[in-house]
Formats: structure tokens, C-alpha cells, sequence
């Protein structure tokens, strides 16, 4: 088919004229010569033939021709967006200001159609300039170049939209980074002057037509923005601007970090420290609360800590919370009360999990009652209780207790160690050496005597409270406090209350005792979960038979949790009488069982299970009472790094039975649950006696400059702290190590300590290996102390950077421990600390660069519509339409028809 | 005058030897741990183990004990853990140890953590011969892949390994069983070598979760050397009583309560008591019913 039909016939009129006369006089010339032609060939059929062919000829003369037109090409100059991607733009709550930039760009794409002008090129800025690939989850539809027939001035220099726009994250020097995360505003700066520079390295052969910048106009380098806005300018460059972001607003709260701990006891006690920062809100209160989200969606929250009061001041703060772990891991929620009118009320949440740290506790119970042993038969088995069972099932009845219970008749005399059955297990008694002290958590010292132990076993016990955190308990007997001589012991530096010299014991007394009411938040008095039936249940704390009265409360940390009223009465008929000095040796754990179980007596000397025949504990009689008032009953206190309790009243049948059986409903749950409490809330600093290696920090959190001060104590295989271990230790990222921009970590490596890694730069690499060195305590203990500065700035976005430091405890090439410790950085980034946009600075530089404010997608359409389009020279294709064999078969037909017509009619 | 200073010479000597008497009457932990370290470097000097696969190869042993434990919370025991590899990978892992109270003298107990079958020898005679794998490898689910710089792959390694909680039932002080979580040494007891090219391995570790320092379960993580690289893991026991481990709070691994533990000499775990001398078994594994 044809496109369209031209002559183009080479020769002009004139000439064809010129032609056309000659042809005339040469034929008139050669007639005059020749004469007429012959009748024969006065023919109309050989005439029509030479017609045919002479016209045939004068056609091809005339050159026909197929003219096909192509439009030239046409040139789409670029225009460049620049898409804030800084951390300011996650503002919002229905829409972010990010999402809002991202809205405009597809909506004015959706509006342009394929009346696109203009080849638009994204990046992204915020730290530094980036092309954005197009796969990074925006779905923004930008129009590509739509077909051959329209080749774009990129296609056809070679260069690609990917490739100009492919983004690559240089790391250690060699790799890329494949994996391609969606775009999101997460950069912890926003230099939008630097952008704007570096956008002019982007241009290709020619500057595009204009940027297009989509930003709240909050950025750090603002001064010499509007003269580089003028010098593109004088470019023809207009730079439009697309301010996002409310500055109708009164202000925002933001909870931009917290300090939890990941992991905790159960029932302890969890700080929490809270950083927020405020702007527009000076000398408003809000409250921050501590919630605990519902286990199921529709549950209401579980309020963890009464809401805290605060004063906002513009900037950055911190709130201290607390509350007390339960049973289970927790996530938690912390909120800041929101303010009217806030930019965002999004960020006024912080959420964290705290884990319940399942290491097991252990508790060593060391009874001295002289109540019976009893056989009971359960089943087909036979199980032996004693004065130890009760409080002993009461703790295991927890699973993350385990009750180690030793059993001393009569209080002194070799310690039995008791199964949870009931039976003794082995000839294993008091822990035989430091290590194995250590391993327990706390001890329950219950109406046994000072002359059981050692004066070693009580030094060590000293020890282990004060330094290795273990709890000490003491319950009231006739063998306890100073009854028990426990006054001029190791331990009564330890216990929280000041002991009589004398015998201490009031056997016949009642006590009826009170909890405090200002200690009602103690730990130990939580019974159950609501308040109201708490305060009931406490209210009808049993009373007791006996006490132990104390010259008084120790000043200094200690906290007196109940007080006793006592009054003179008579002691419970079983309970034993009072001791009578005897030099006859007191039965064996074994002597006695036998004794109770058949009936038979046993070979040691005859002892009355009351307690007659028992060695008197104390130096004078048990001191009689009329009555007292106000005498503290339960107290605990501080040691070191231990917790300690005192409790004036015994807990053993007969003394205790009100406490034993008839505090709550059916199977004394009061009782139980009093008494993990106490084990939870004395263990509170323990759990790390069986441990080799322990580290600590000297803060909870830093901020950037600050030096981390690290210590480290190992300990031998006996428990002692020893400086013969090499400590090494490296530091990791607390987030993976792939999404980290750096091989360093923001700690500096200290001035003078020699490097073995190879490291040469001033930061420690992640995983950079380096030594603790050995350096004393002010006790003289043996340690290990290193102090790790770091940097004055922080490049992450978040408000805190997470590390974790690893240390392992090697002798020569052998681990002995290893251990860890969370380090926790916090910074005030820029972009966190003014949270309006600024549009006036965006207005400028649109007036100062000749561009425009657009504020609705159409606007940015019309932008893009009107970009000034090259079209090229169109492609013009002849086709001489005589060159083809068709015409020349016909030439060549007509010639030879016209010969052989002439040779049938007898011509030449 | 000269036999007062006798006199008070000998009453000096005498008093010295009794205070240095009186000292040595005391157990102390730290010679306990002497004695039980050059217990385990003369064991495991006289142990050696093979692979018996196609071509028997004689697994190497790492030169340095990998762990020196104690275990207070079950009395006065103390030991070392010895590896021995197999082209870098652990193949067998041994613990020996000595009870000072309860006395319970001295043990041997050895793990295979070979995919293929292991015969131990103790001077010369064969006292273990395991046919099945000790150990089966699984793929470790929703993990990033291996990083590419070992120090990423030992922070991965780290952070894998805290995902996983070991509990044991403990009767070694109860016959009861008192239930105990494990605690996981943060630091890899032994770090694989770099790869070589017969190696199937770019990078692992052998992990352990202890009570006191004590080992109970091991945990092997493992990159896989391919061009699609993954982690993969395996555990193995090292304590009779019941064990349970879970990765993300789901349980992917239990081991029963083993009633007859000592001398199980065809058995992938097993406990031989040093007390007598071991018994030769024979190398060529007894075949189980049914096979």
C-alpha cells in the first residue's frame, strides 16, 4: 500500500519543454526526409503499441515515487525529584509526610497521562543524595517512554533509567549490596543544601528542567540553600517545591527511646527509663504510663505502673518507672498522654518485651524444729513429713524454686539433708565448700543455733551474701536471733535487726501481728492481684504462739514490714518445754526417725522430742512477758549485695499452726504464696553465684563522648575472685550486622592499648577481638577494668544504638565462662528535635530558583505538561516506483509486440 | 639456753606441720580442678577415634581442652571437655570429670557428633563403636542467611544460639528431678577453621548450654558452603536425664531419660566409668534387630 504518490522526476519543466521541442523538430526533420511513411504501416495497432510504450517511458521519466514521513524523535528533558527520605518525614498519623510526597507523585503521574513532557529521574536524600531504583515497593507509576516511535534521549544515548538510578551500597570496600529494602524515611539527617549540590553531578549532557522537591523543609544545613537556589537560577534550572506536613499544630510529645532490661526474675522488681522529648509544650504536664497489652485482641491492658506526672520542657528528658514481673514474659507498652493538637501522636508509644529469666532458684532451708517426724502413708508409698515439709512443699510448689531442705533435731548436731519426699537422700549436709554455697540463691534459717555451723560455714556465709548476692532469712524459734547466740556471729552484722545478748525467745506469748501500712507495696505482702481483697487477706494475718524480741531495727537499710502486738498466754500444750541444760548428746536425724517410726528407741540416750534433755541455747531463762506493744515482727534489710529478713515469730507447728493451716481457704495458700514472695524478693540480687564470669557496667545508659566503664570478676573453681583468667571480649551489634552501614562500632579504641587485630582506624570493629586488662579493686580483690569511650556523634537515625559486649574467661586456650552485657547509647538526633515542617524555607528557594509551590497533584502535572519538548526531523523514505520488474515487463512486452507486428505485416 | 631454742625450734616445726596438716584435711576446689585437669590431658592423650566409613580416617584431636567446668549445684565435680574433628568439623566430643562429693571417681562420657559411624579406642582397645549418626543436621527456619565476613556469621552464629532454651530434668541431686534451664555460653567453645576445599562448611560452632559450667546439650550451628548458603543445626547430649530444647518458644528437640547409662558402648552418648579398666567391644558394630 501505498503512503503517499510523488513525482520526482529529476528534470525540471524547462528542460522537459527543451526535450520535448527537440523530439518535435527531430520528428518533423526526419518526416521531411523520409517522406511519408508507408501505407502498410499505417496501422493503428502498431501506432497504439509505440504510443503505449513512449508514454510508458515519459511515466518513467517523470519518476514516481512511495513517500513514507516518520516524526523525528523527541527530546524529553529529565526532571529530577527529590524525595526527602529523612526521618522527620515519618511524622504523621493518618498519612505520613513521606506518604503524603508519595501521594502527590502518583496522583500528578495519574493526571499527566501520556501528556508526559518530561522524563522524571527519583532520588532520595536525607544524609546524602541516591538514585532510587524503581523496585523499592513506592509503586509511584511514573510514565516510561511509550514506544520506538518516540525513542527518549536516554534510550538513545544507552543510557538506562536503572542504570542511572541503580543504587548501590558500597560495603567493605568490595561487595554490593543486592538485597534491595522498600524506601522508607529512616535517615537520621536531612542536608538539604548537600542534595542540591550533589543533585548537579546527576545531569546528564544537558541540566534537566527542573527539580521537583518533596520535603518538610526541616533540614540541618539551611543557611546558602536560597544561593544555590538562585545559581540554579541563572541555570534555567527552577527548583518547585512540594512542602509536606502540618504547620498548624501545637507541638509533639515522642517517646524516642527506653531503657528495659530484656530479660528479668520472676516477681522482681523492672526499671524502666523513659526519654522523650517534647516541642511546643513548656510547662504542660502529661503522664507517662506503663501498660501490659492484652494477651488476646479485645483484652483490655494491664496497667504495670500508676502513671507518672510530667513536667514537659522543649527537648529531651527522661522518666523513671518501675514495676514487678510476674509469671509470665511481658511485652510492654509505655505511652505519653497525648497533648492537644499534636503533629503526631504516633510516636507517643514506645513498646519492649521483657522475658522471665527461668533460671532455677535455689533455696537452702536449714530447720531446727523439734517436732516429731511422721510417717504418712500416701498411696502405696510411705512419705515422712517433719517440721521442714510444710514450707518446703510451699516453695517447690513453684517450679522455678528448687528447696534444698537440711534438717537439724533440735537445732545443732549434724545438718541431714532432706528429699522432697521427706527422706534424708545423703550423708551430704551443710555445703562443704564456697562454690557449693554459691549455688544456692538464699537461705532460710529456721530455730537452729549458731553452734550448728562452723565459724567458717558462717564466714563464708557473710561472704556470699555481701558479695555474691545471695538472701538470708531468719524465722523465730527457741534457737534463733539471740536465743540461738546468733549475736555474736558473722551473721548478725548480716540480719537487719539488732539482737538481745541474752535469750531472746518469749514462748509464752501470742503474737498478733500487723502489716505496715506504708509498706503495703512491699513485694511480699502481694498476695493476690487485686488491692481490695489483698488489704482483706492481710487484714486477717494469722497470729502466732512465740517470738524472738529484738533490741530494735537497724538504722540504716532496712525496712520494717509488720509489727506485733504481743500478750502474755499460754504456750500451745505440744509445744516443747522449756530446755534444761543436759551435757547427754542430742539424737541423730536417723536416731530419731527410728524413734517415731517404730516406736523403738534408737541407740543414742533417751531425748524427749519436746525438748527435753536439749542443750540450752542461751545463757539465761526465757524471759516472761506480760504484754508489748508495737514490737517490729518483720523487717528486711540490705547487706552488701544480698537482701536480708528477719522475722521475729517461728514457723513451725505448734507455734505457727494459725500461719500454717488457717490463713485462706482450704490448703493454705496464703501461706505459699507468703513465702515465695519472700524467696522471690530475697533472690532479687542473686542468681549469678553460679557463674564464673560476671560483668558489669557503670551506667545503664550513655550518651555519646561518655566512656563505658567496664568491669569483670571471674571466679575460680572455689568460688574465689582470681585475676588468673584472660578475659577477651569484642562487641557486636544488638541488630544484624548486615543492616549496619559500618564495619565499626561507635566506640572509640582507648589511646593506650596496643591493637592485635590489625585494626588501625580509631573505632572498634564489630567483632574486633580485645583484652580486659587486669586491674584490682579498691578492696584489693583481683578484676579486670577497661574503660571505652564513645564517639562525640552517633550516625544511626534511632534515638539509641544498642551493642552488646561479649567476654569470654580463657585459661590459656581453654573457656572457663563466658558472659555478656547490653550497652545501650542514647543521642538527640536533629531530625527528632523540631518536629514542624518549614515551608517558609521552601517557599524561598521555589521564589529564588523560579519555581513554583505546588500544593495539589494538578499543579504538578501542569509542571510536568508544560516542560519545553524537542521534537526531531522527521524521517522521510522515497521508493522510486518504476524500479520494479513489473513496468519493465511491460516496456519490454509493448517492444517486442510492436516487432513482431511489424514482421507479420512485412516491415523490417 | 641451746635447748630452749631446740625446744621452741621443735614446737615451731610441730605447729607448722599441723596448721599444714590441718589445711590439707580440707578439700580445696582448686586443687580438685588440678588433679581432675590432669585426669582428663592423660584420658584423653590415651583415647583415640575413627570414622568408619568407606575409608576409616583417624579423627584429630584439638589440642587444647575447649571447656573447663565445675558443677556446684550438684556437689564437687570437676572436668574439661576435649573435641576431636574430622577435616575441621567436630566428630567427637568427649567429657571427663572427677567426683569429689559424692566420691564418685572418675568419668568418661563421649558424644558422637559424626554423620557417619565412630569407633573409640582407650590404649589400644576398643571400648565405643557407633554405627548410627550421632548427629543429624536440619535447617535452621527463618534466618538470614550467612553473612559474608566470618565476624557477622560469629554475631549470626550468637544470636541464633540465644533463640534456642535447653531444660533439663536434673536427678543427679534429686531423684525426684528438679527441673532446671540451661544457661547457653554466649561464646562458641570451639569455632570451625576456615574451609577448606574438601570442606562442606563455610563457618559453624559448637555451643553449649551448662548448669554451673557444666555442659549438658550441645549445640552444633553450621553455614552450609553452596551458593545458596544456609544455617543449619544439630544437637546432641550430654547428660543421662531427660532434656528439652526449644528454638522460639517451639520445641524442636527432646531427649528421654536414660536409665542404664554407663557402658551403652553402641550407643551415640554413653558414660564409662575410669574406676575399671574399659572393656573391648570389638570395632565392627553389632547390628540392630531388624537390619
Amino acid at each position: 500500500m501505498l503512503a503517499s504518490l510523488s513525482f520526482l522526476t529529476p528534470l525540471t519543466v524547462a528542460v522537459t519543454a527543451v526535450i520535448a521541442a527537440l523530439l518535435l523538430i527531430s520528428f518533423a526533420v526526419l518526416r521531411w526526409l523520409g517522406g511519408p511513411p508507408a501505407a502498410v504501416a499505417r496501422r493503428w495497432s502498431l501506432i497504439g503499441i509505440r504510443a503505449a510504450a513512449v508514454a510508458t517511458l515519459i511515466v518513467i521519466l517523470l519518476n514516481p515515487s512511495d513517500v513514507s514521513q516518520t516524526p523525528g524523535p523527541i527530546d524529553r528533558p529529565d526532571v529530577f525529584y527529590l524525595l526527602d527520605s529523612s526521618q522527620s518525614m515519618a511524622v504523621g498519623d493518618q498519612e505520613t509526610r513521606f506518604n503524603h510526597a508519595l501521594r502527590m507523585m502518583r496522583e500528578a503521574n495519574l493526571a499527566v497521562g501520556d501528556d508526559l513532557h518530561a522524563q522524571v529521574k527519583l532520588f532520595r536524600f536525607g544524609h546524602r543524595l541516591a538514585a532510587v531504583e524503581e523496585d523499592r515497593g513506592l509503586n509511584l507509576g511514573i510514565p516510561k517512554p511509550k514506544s520506538a516511535k518516540q525513542p527518549s534521549v536516554a534510550a538513545s544515548s544507552g543510557i538506562t533509567q536503572s542504570a542511572i538510578a541503580a543504587e548501590t551500597l558500597p560495603r567493605n570496600g568490595s561487595t554490593t549490596k543486592t538485597k534491595v529494602a522498600p524506601l522508607a524515611p529512616t535517615d537520621s539527617d536531612t542536608q538539604l543544601l548537600t542534595a542540591l549540590r550533589q543533585a548537579s553531578s546527576r545531569f546528564g549532557r544537558r541540566p534537566p528542567a527542573g527539580l521537583v522537591l518533596f520535603t518538610d523543609g526541616r533540614a540541618r544545613d539551611e543557611v546558602g540553600v536560597e544561593q544555590l537556589a538562585a545559581q540554579y537560577a541563572n541555570l534555567k534550572i527552577p527548583i518547585h517545591v512540594v512542602p509536606v506536613g502540618d504547620n498548624a499544630k501545637g507541638g509533639d510529645v515522642a517517646i524516642v527511646a527506653s531503657v528495659v532490661p530484656s530479660r528479668a526474675r520472676r516477681f522482681s522488681e523492672v526499671e524502666v527509663q523513659v526519654f522523650l522529648r517534647s516541642y511546643g509544650y513548656e510547662g504542660r504536664r502529661c503522664t507517662v504510663s506503663l501498660t501490659s497489652p492484652g494477651a488476646a485482641p479485645g483484652d483490655a491492658d494491664r496497667t504495670l505502673s500508676a502513671p507518672v506526672p510530667v513536667t514537659l520542657h522543649d527537648g529531651f528528658q527522661s522518666v523513671g518507672l518501675s514495676f514487678r514481673t510476674d509469671s509470665k514474659t511481658r511485652k510492654v507498652r509505655i505511652h505519653a498522654s497525648e497533648m492537644p493538637d499534636e503533629v503526631s501522636t504516633s510516636n507517643n508509644s514506645f513498646s519492649a518485651e521483657v522475658q522471665i529469666d527461668r533460671t532455677k532458684i535455689r533455696v537452702l532451708y536449714i530447720e531446727g524444729s523439734t517436732q516429731p517426724l511422721q510417717p504418712i502413708q500416701r498411696g502405696d508409698k510411705y512419705e515422712v513429713r517433719g517440721p521442714y515439709s510444710d514450707l518446703q512443699q510451699a516453695l517447690t510448689e513453684d517450679e522455678d524454686i528448687e528447696c534444698v531442705t537440711l534438717h537439724a533435731p533440735y537445732g545443732r548436731g549434724k545438718l541431714a539433708r532432706i528429699a522432697e519426699a521427706g527422706a534424708s537422700t545423703t550423708a551430704r549436709g551443710f555445703p562443704e565448700t564456697v562454690a557449693e554455697l554459691s549455688a544456692f540463691d538464699a537461705i532460710i534459717l529456721s530455730d537452729v543455733g549458731a553452734d550448728s555451723f562452723s565459724e567458717q560455714q558462717l564466714q563464708w556465709l557473710q561472704t556470699w551474701i555481701g558479695q555474691r548476692g545471695g538472701g538470708l532469712m531468719m524465722v523465730g524459734g527457741q534457737r534463733s536471733f539471740g536465743a540461738g547466740r546468733w549475736e555474736d556471729s558473722p551473721l548478725a552484722e548480716v540480719l537487719p535487726v539488732e539482737m538481745r545478748r541474752e535469750n531472746d525467745w518469749l514462748p509464752g506469748t501470742q503474737v498478733s501481728v500487723q502489716p505496715e501500712p506504708q509498706a503495703m507495696s512491699h513485694p511480699l505482702w502481694t498476695i493476690v492481684a487485686d488491692e481490695q481483697e489483698n488489704r482483706n487477706i492481710l487484714a486477717k494475718f494469722p497470729s502466732f504462739f512465740g517470738a524472738n524480741r529484738w533490741v530494735g531495727v537497724k538504722p540504716n537499710l532496712t525496712r520494717t514490714l509488720a509489727m506485733s502486738n504481743l500478750t502474755a498466754a499460754e504456750p500451745p500444750s505440744s509445744a516443747p518445754k522449756p530446755v534444761v541444760k543436759t551435757d547427754t548428746k542430742p539424737p541423730s536425724y536417723f536416731e530419731t526417725l527410728q524413734k517415731n517410726l517404730t516406736g523403738k528407741k534408737g541407740t543414742a540416750p533417751k531425748v524427749d522430742p519436746a525438748g527435753a534433755g536439749e542443750k540450752k541455747p542461751a545463757t539465761t531463762t526465757p524471759e516472761t512477758l506480760t504484754s508489748a506493744a508495737n514490737q517490729p515482727a518483720i523487717v528486711v534489710g540490705q547487706f552488701g549485695r544480698g537482701r536480708t529478713m528477719a522475722m521475729a515469730m517461728p514457723i513451725t507447728s505448734p507455734w505457727a499452726n494459725d500461719f500454717l493451716s488457717k490463713w485462706g481457704q482450704g490448703d493454705s495458700k496464703y501461706y505459699g504464696k507468703f513465702w515465695r514472695n519472700a524467696v522471690y524478693w530475697l533472690t532479687e540480687s542473686s542468681s549469678i553465684g553460679r557463674r564464673r564470669l560476671v560483668v558489669t557496667a557503670d551506667k545503664k545508659f550513655y550518651r555519646p563522648g561518655e566512656t563505658i566503664s567496664l568491669t569483670a570478676a571471674a571466679f575460680d573453681e572455689a568460688a574465689n575472685q582470681t585475676g588468673s583468667y584472660r578475659i577477651t571480649s569484642m562487641i557486636e551489634p544488638q541488630t544484624s550486622l548486615s543492616d549496619l552501614e559500618s564495619n565499626y562500632s561507635p566506640i572509640l579504641w582507648p589511646d593506650d592499648k596496643p591493637r592485635e587485630s590489625g585494626e588501625s582506624g580509631p573505632f572498634i570493629a564489630w567483632g574486633e577481638e580485645f583484652d580486659l586488662p587486669r586491674v584490682d579493686t579498691a578492696a584489693g580483690k583481683p578484676g579486670f577494668s577497661l574503660q571505652l569511650p564513645i564517639a562525640d556523634a552517633l550516625t544511626v537515625g534511632s534515638a539509641s544504638q544498642s551493642l552488646r559486649v561479649e567476654l569470654t574467661a580463657m585459661e590459656e586456650f581453654t573457656q572457663v565462662d563466658s558472659t555478656s552485657i547490653d550497652i545501650q547509647i542514647l543521642h538527640d538526633p536533629f531530625e527528632q528535635q523540631n518536629p514542624f515542617p518549614n515551608h517558609e524555607l521552601l517557599a524561598s528557594i521555589a521564589s529564588h530558583s523560579g519555581g513554583k509551590v505546588i500544593s495539589q497533584p494538578d499543579q504538578l502535572a501542569e509542571v510536568l505538561r508544560k516542560v519545553p519538548m524537542k521534537a526531531g526531523v522527521p524521517i522521510i523514505k522515497k521508493t522510486p516506483l518504476w524500479s520494479n520488474w513489473f513496468l519493465w515487463s511491460w516496456l519490454l512486452g509493448l517492444l517486442s509486440l510492436e516487432w513482431i507486428l511489424r514482421r507479420l505485416v512485412g516491415l523490417a | 639456753m641451746h635447748a630452749h631454742r631446740l625446744t621452741l625450734s621443735l614446737a615451731i616445726l610441730v605447729t607448722l606441720v599441723m596448721a599444714t596438716t590441718s589445711r590439707c584435711d580440707e578439700p580445696k576446689d582448686d586443687s580438685m580442678q588440678v588433679e581432675a585437669a590432669a585426669m582428663a590431658k592423660k584420658v584423653s592423650a590415651q583415647c583415640d577415634f575413627t570414622t568408619e566409613g568407606t575409608v576409616p580416617t583417624k579423627l584429630e584431636m584439638h589440642s587444647v581442652p575447649l571447656l573447663r567446668w565445675s558443677n556446684p549445684t550438684v556437689g564437687q565435680v570437676f572436668g574439661e571437655v576435649y573435641l576431636w574433628t574430622d577435616n575441621g568439623r567436630p566428630a567427637v566430643v568427649a567429657s571427663m570429670y572427677r567426683w569429689f562429693s559424692p566420691k564418685w571417681g572418675d568419668s568418661l562420657e563421649v558424644c558422637s557428633l559424626s554423620e557417619t559411624s565412630v569407633t573409640g579406642r582407650k590404649g589400644g582397645v576398643a571400648f565405643w563403636s557407633v554405627e548410627e549418626p550421632g548427629l543429624s543436621l536440619r535447617a535452621l527456619k527463618d534466618v538470614d542467611s550467612p553473612a559474608k565476613q566470618p565476624a557477622g556469621r560469629l554475631a549470626q552464629m550468637r544470636r541464633m544460639a540465644g533463640d534456642f532454651v535447653a531444660d533439663l530434668v536434673d536427678t543427679r541431686s534429686d531423684v525426684a528431678g528438679v527441673s532446671r534451664q540451661l544457661r547457653l555460653l554466649n561464646q562458641p567453645i570451639y569455632r570451625y577453621p576456615a574451609p577448606g576445599e574438601k570442606s562442606t562448611y563455610s563457618d559453624g560452632g559448637l555451643f553449649t548450654f551448662v548448669e554451673g559450667t557444666d555442659p549438658e546439650v550441645f549445640l552444633i550451628l553450621e553455614a552450609t558452603k553452596s551458593d545458596a548458603s544456609e544455617w543449619r543445626f544439630g544437637l546432641v547430649r550430654m547428660n543421662r536425664d531427660a532434656l528439652r530444647v526449644t528454638f522460639r518458644n517451639k520445641t524442636i528437640w527432646t531427649a528421654p531419660f536414660i536409665e542404664d547409662v554407663l557402658n551403652r558402648s553402641r550407643e551415640p552418648y554413653a558414660v564409662f566409668s575410669l574406676e575399671r579398666p574399659l572393656k573391648e567391644i570389638g570395632t565392627k558394630p553389632a547390628r540392630k534387630k531388624g537390619q
